[in-house]
């Protein structure tokens, strides 16, 4: 098989893993919108049993959103585990081939379990070697992240940070669910749109345009890509915001749209909290709302407006400054429109009672306007490192305007 | 002959001299204002065959033809400082019926075991949710025909919330105090705190969503009545 079947298969295999990943965010939040995070007891089992051979008929209720999260998520960790050890195969070669190989291995086997036949939460349930893994995980994802920054993101490291993270956010999880903490649902979530990206510049990186240094003209300017990567950095803490507010399982703090109980700014003394509570009749019934809650759940409509007009500002620039029949104007528009449809989902998760399935598209599309801006903002870096370099290598020689630099899209190898 | 006659007077006037340092209080709870309309439960089909095509609503005001409110938790708040009470040796029991708690509220006493029983065919997971510091949070499987659940707590906590995660529906609130001195309201708003001694009290009626309204009483021989009145809060 040559090289570069091996790399297109490479490439196709990192896109199917981040692909499965944004369907196990979906699943998720599936699992936080329906309340049934807490729907099975004890982990890593299932009522008991080792979760793969769980009885289907048993399926039901907040059990299935649960239960298939759980399954999902090691198919996520199996196909990250074989990413990694493929791109470290492909990175290294004599005894740290092997090393990295083995490390992967000795992992998947330490995340085996039996069934216990018990059906209970609490710290006492949790498998030692699971304790001890939840101390050395977060050590080894460290040590994996500054490797990739050492290696100016080689791929391999970038894959092994991936594997680390992967198991790292199993932990989390299941942590989450064995000591009924839901503050650690709150990073839980934040982990995994890190760990969507990630992915998903491992699929950038492995593409035949990457490997070829193809780079689209214009070239963004610099200053529009630290935009971009400072409004990525926006999204994140608005993510972070959303999470915060999902997993106090408090359900709507501010239950109308675009008013707040029926003002600008809500009234947050004790009594108004009060009887907002009293007032909220959900079969759900959620956790009492506390005025912190409001100030967060207000806090996450501010960041959805201030990203929403930076891009939009963004796309004007870009249209003015590159033109708009530019790649960066494009995908800077595609964005804007993503962003735009968020903000709708936003109003309407409020708007519909935060109905399951509303809430969770707009989960899912806010994990994808994450990645897509992480992944204008790197691709538009490396186009611009590129163009740089051509343009420095083209100075010696006649001068063009830089306008009229053309990708040469049969170009291979180094430019 | 008359030795023990003069025995048995004597115990009968103690008898009824202890009878007379306590009291039942008694009374009826009712609701001003209209509640919202309750909402059919999102049974699953599971759940939803238990129910022979009428499906159950929610439950938040239970009002009776005459305003009678029910579920709610009258308890002593002041006048039993420094004084302690073992816990009984019965248990409160909650049932799962048709996926759903009975009763939906429960008064208990701190250190008393709370029985968490299931008549339903089904799965459920019982999860009990504290919030008072001290009172621990667990999470156990029950499944069809299993022997019942049981829980302690030693801090008083008004109200514990029980639930399913399976049936995100169900729930239960547990009214817990440190004492036997408490009632919960019935269908026709009546409640009783038997047998509270002679004293200066004040007692709170609370329910969940109309809120908590006090009173001061006095227990003096004999048994008091304190009727109270919640509202539906303003919207």
């Amino acid at each position: 098989m040559s090289a570069v079947n091996q790399s297109q298969k490479l490439h196709v295999f990192a896109i199917f893993s981040a692909i499965a990943t944004l369907c196990l965010i979906a699943l998720g939040g599936l699992v936080t919108s329906h309340q049934a995070g807490m729907s099975v007891p004890d982990w890593p089992t299932t009522y008991g049993y080792n979760m793969f051979f769980f009885p289907v008929s048993q399926w039901v209720g907040g059990i299935f959103y649960e239960h298939t999260h759980r399954l999902l998520a090691a198919f996520i960790g199996l196909i990250t585990s074989i990413l990694a050890g493929w791109l470290w195969v492909r990175g290294n070669t004599g005894k740290a081939r092997w090393v990295g190989l083995v490390t992967i291995f000795i992992l998947i086997l330490a995340l085996g379990h039996r069934g216990s036949g018990h059906a209970t939460g609490g710290a006492a349930a949790i498998p030692f070697h699971f304790k001890i893994l939840a101390v050395v995980m977060p050590v080894l994802l460290v040590f994996a992240m500054v490797q990739s920054i050492r290696s100016r993101g080689a791929l391999h490291w970038l894959g092994m940070t991936a594997c680390f993270a992967v198991i790292l956010q199993g932990l989390l999880g299941g942590f989450r669910v064995a000591l009924y903490q839901d503050e650690i649902g709150i990073f839980h979530a934040t982990l995994a749109q890190l760990f969507l990206l990630l992915l998903s510049l491992i699929a950038l990186m492995t593409s035949r345009w990457w490997s070829l240094e193809k780079f689209y003209a214009p070239a963004p300017e610099r200053g529009h890509l630290l935009a971009s990567g400072v409004i990525c950095g926006l999204i994140l803490l608005q993510l972070i915001l959303g999470a915060s507010m999902r997993h106090q399982h408090a359900g709507l703090a501010v239950p109308d749209f675009p008013l707040a109980y029926g003002k600008v700014w809500p009234a947050t003394d004790t009594a108004s909290v009060v009887e907002y509570n009293e007032q909220r009749v959900d079969s759900r019934d959620f956790n009492a709302i506390t005025a912190n809650q409001i100030y967060l759940h207000m806090a996450h409509r501010a960041g959805a407006v201030i990203i929403w007009l930076s891009v939009l500002a963004l796309t004007g620039f870009a249209a003015r400054k590159a033109g708009v029949k530019s790649h960066f104007f494009k995908l800077a528009l595609v964005w804007s429109l993503l962003l735009t449809l968020q903000a709708i989902m936003g109003a309407w998760t409020v708007l519909s009672n935060k109905a399951a399935d509303i809430a969770t598209l707009h989960v899912v599309l806010g994990a994808f306007s994450f990645v897509f801006g992480g992944i204008i903002t790197v691709s538009g870096f490396r186009c611009l490192g590129l163009f740089e370099r051509v343009l420095n290598s083209a100075v010696s020689d006649s001068r063009e305007s830089r306008t009229h630099l053309v990708a040469e899209p049969t170009l291979a190898g180094k430019i | 002959m008359k030795t023990s006659h003069l025995l048995l007077t004597l115990t009968a006037a103690v008898a009824s001299l202890q009878m007379a340092t306590a009291g039942d209080v008694v009374g009826k709870i009712t609701l001003k204002g209209t509640p919202k309309p309750e909402s059919p439960l999102p049974l699953d089909p599971g759940c939803g065959a238990l129910h022979k095509g009428q499906t159950p609503t929610t439950t938040f005001y239970v009002v009776g033809p005459n305003k009678e409110l029910a579920d709610v938790f009258i308890y002593v708040t002041k006048g039993l400082e420094g004084k302690k009470f073992d816990a009984p040796a019965t248990s409160a029991v909650l049932d799962q019926v048709g996926c759903l708690y009975h009763p939906y509220v429960l008064g208990a006493q701190t250190g008393q075991t709370i029985e968490v029983k299931t008549s339903d065919p089904v799965l459920h997971n019982v999860h009990p949710t504290p919030t008072v510091a001290g009172n621990k949070e667990s999470n156990k499987a029950q499944l069809p025909k299993s022997p019942a659940l049981k829980f302690t707590w030693d801090n008083p906590e008004v109200f514990l919330r029980f639930k399913c995660d399976v049936h995100p529906w169900m729930f239960a609130y547990v009214g817990l105090v440190n004492n036997p001195y408490f009632s919960v309201s019935g269908k026709d708003g009546s409640f009783k705190i038997a047998g509270l001694p002679d004293g200066n009290y004040t007692i709170e009626a609370y329910h969940r969503k109309a809120g908590k309204a006090t009173q001061n009483i006095v227990v003096k021989g004999g048994n008091v009545t304190a009727n109270f009145e919640l509202a539906v809060p303003a919207n």
